[in-house]
């Protein structure tokens, strides 16, 4: 080969190799189910509604590329609800995308807090195949902070952020105590 | 400018040659830290996505940072629980066409293919030690085969909220260009060629940075010579030798103020110091003077949908004085890079990079800085087999015309360089 024709020789193989694949098939660490007792709840992560559980996600449903900034707070993170339930929130770790997630709502009087993770095995054919963003429900998805979160709820949503933020070391004793006089004096 | 800047272009002989070093980063002990997947954090490794800028902008950490730590019952001692090290490796195998060319005497070398393996084996380590200090550094083993050698670039404390103002301090050794786009974090194996031709890569010194409402400011001081130049001082006690790194006594002032314009990131660069003058034959040792130098650059950056994120600098440069022993002037060059990414999924990426550089009043100066002459256009493909582990297919094509010989040394762009380049490049 003469080597003025290489560059153009390699750019067509490089171009071969690119323009030739073909989306990635699904691997194990790539996708993770979520079961939740009793099903039937709905998902939310920081892309809008997912679906209802039982339900696989991938990591780039909780983990977006881009998103508003003001979302940052639900980055990783899933939500659960269900009718007559407390709300279930969990950051999403890499064992839970190996392992799976099984969500203990809170329905009752009695129920349990949040239940470890523990294995799961492969879906059976007769589950409800995967649900994506763009395949949940017809309606349109909002994201968990405006669906149907009332000024109270959202007071209290922001209460909890200030309250873990200051567990947290990240906010001191004062500068929580004037953020949560400023949530509890707004209108 | 130093010696061994100086040493680095002579040795490459012609500055394509010296553009295609790459030293990329990720950092896979911050996964195992916080039990998180890579995929939060890049894009497609070692890019960062909207979160993992996020995260770096919050000084390396999560909330949760000392779920990983021990402190023995002592509240003021958050030990890492694990050494947080990771270790990133590249192999490659590229062919070039182009030649090394003495610029003293023309001889020349030519290796049409090589084995770069390895290329470069490095090891990071990083973590939170207080609620507002966080330490980085790496070093790198057996970088472009010099085995017998350990070189440390990153290498830094960062406190975050300095006396509660919100103004972030960094102390230690940096990157100035990592202000605009950080070179540890680009895609392409081909480097931005016109931070390294400006001389605005590592230095040690200083960074503060601060968010005015929507515009964010940086400010700092580096010493202006680089990382490898350093002197013996002895006067301080009785022959008590210290170690200083910097060579002269004249600090290098620089800055950035970015903000968003709707979709758009853009940035306003300057940067004033001294570099020492050039002397010698074809330019290649280090003159006797400390010369003014300007560095001023207009960066953008944006995203096109999810899956497409472009880049572009310019960068003006004015060396004044430079050359012993030449006319009385000043000299000023341009130049500047453009860039897109393609991410359509988790297992391909392409990017795109366009280099250009133009000597400019250094041209017919009969210096190795004739070869500020860059018009390339490199083609990536990353292939992930897993979120750490990719195979990288690039094509580097030289638009610039291959020029002849003028004056009585062998500078210039005498040679067209391409080159192919295929190999693997992991984090873990």
């Amino acid at each position: 080969m003469r080597p003025s024709e290489l560059p153009r020789r390699l750019t067509a193989a490089l171009l071969a190799l690119g323009l030739g694949s073909q989306a990635p098939a699904a691997s194990g660490v790539e996708r993770f189910r979520i079961d939740s007792e009793p099903a039937g709840a709905q998902v939310f992560t920081i892309s809008g509604r997912a679906g209802t559980t039982p339900l696989i996600l991938s990591e780039r449903d909780i983990y977006p590329n881009s998103y508003p900034p003001e979302d940052v707070d639900l980055y990783g993170i899933i939500i659960l609800r269900k009718d007559g339930c407390t709300d279930y929130r969990r950051r999403v770790t890499r064992s839970d995308i190996e392992q799976g997630i099984v969500a203990q709502l809170d329905c009752g009087a009695s129920a349990a807090a949040v239940a470890p993770a523990v294995p799961v095995p492969e879906p059976p054919a007769a589950r409800p195949a995967p649900a994506r963003p763009d395949a949940a429900d017809a309606a349109p998805a909002l994201s968990p902070k405006a669906a149907v979160e009332s000024p109270a709820q959202r007071r209290l949503r922001q209460l909890r952020v200030i309250q873990e933020l200051h567990d947290e070391g990240l906010l001191s004793d004062a500068e929580e105590q004037n953020i949560r006089r400023r949530i509890l004096e707004a209108d | 400018m130093t010696a061994s800047f100086h040493r680095l272009i002579a040795a490459c002989g012609i500055f394509l040659l010296a553009g295609v070093f790459a030293d990329a980063d990720a950092m896979p002990a911050f996964a195992r830290k916080y039990d998180m997947s890579c995929a939060a954090c890049h894009s497609a490794f070692p890019k960062l996505n909207q979160f993992g800028e996020h995260f770096a902008d919050n000084n390396m950490r999560l909330p949760n940072w000392k779920d990983g730590t021990m402190s023995g019952g002592d509240e003021r001692l958050a030990l890492p629980k694990e050494l947080p090290l990771a270790v990133r490796a590249q192999a490659y195998m590229q062919a070039r066409q182009a030649d090394n060319i003495n610029p003293l005497d023309g001889s020349s070398r030519s290796a049409t293919t090589d084995f770069q393996s390895p290329y470069l084996i490095k090891l990071l380590s990083s973590a939170p030690l207080s609620d507002h200090i966080t330490y980085y550094f790496y070093a790198i083993f057996a970088e472009k085969g010099g085995n017998g050698e350990v070189v440390v670039e990153d290498a830094w404390f960062q406190h975050d909220d300095v006396l509660g103002t919100g103004t972030s301090l960094m102390l230690g050794q940096f990157q100035i260009s990592d202000l605009m786009f950080p070179r540890e974090v680009r895609l392409p194996f081909q480097d931005y060629m016109a931070y390294r031709l400006a001389g605005i890569t590592y230095d040690r010194g200083v960074l503060f940075g601060r968010g005015f409402g929507p515009v964010d400011a940086a400010f700092g001081l580096v010493n202006g010579n680089g990382v490898s130049s350093s002197f013996d001082l002895n006067s301080p006690g009785l022959n008590r030798p210290d170690n200083m790194f910097d060579n002269d006594n004249s600090k290098t002032a620089f800055g950035r103020l970015g903000t968003d314009i709707g979709p758009v990131n853009v940035g306003l660069f300057g940067l004033t110091g001294k570099q020492r003058s050039i002397t010698g034959p074809a330019g290649l040792d280090e003159g006797l003077h400390n010369r003014d130098k300007e560095v001023w650059g207009l960066d953008a950056s944006g995203s096109i949908g999810p899956d497409i994120h472009w880049y572009a600098q310019f960068l003006h440069n004015r060396w004044d004085r430079f050359i012993d022993g030449g006319p009385d002037r000043d000299y000023e060059w341009s130049g500047g890079f453009a860039g897109v990414d393609y991410i359509p999924n988790d297992r391909w990426a392409y990017s795109l990079l366009y280099n250009y550089a133009d000597a400019n009043d250094l041209d017919d100066t009969d210096t190795i800085y004739e070869g500020i002459d860059i018009n390339s256009l490199t083609l990536t493909a990353s292939y992930y087999f897993m979120r750490n582990v990719k195979g990288i297919a690039e094509l580097n094509v030289d638009l610039q015309d291959k020029e002849d010989k003028t004056g009585q040394y062998w500078t210039g762009h005498l040679s067209r360089e391409h080159y192919f380049l295929f190999g693997f490049d992991a984090a873990f």
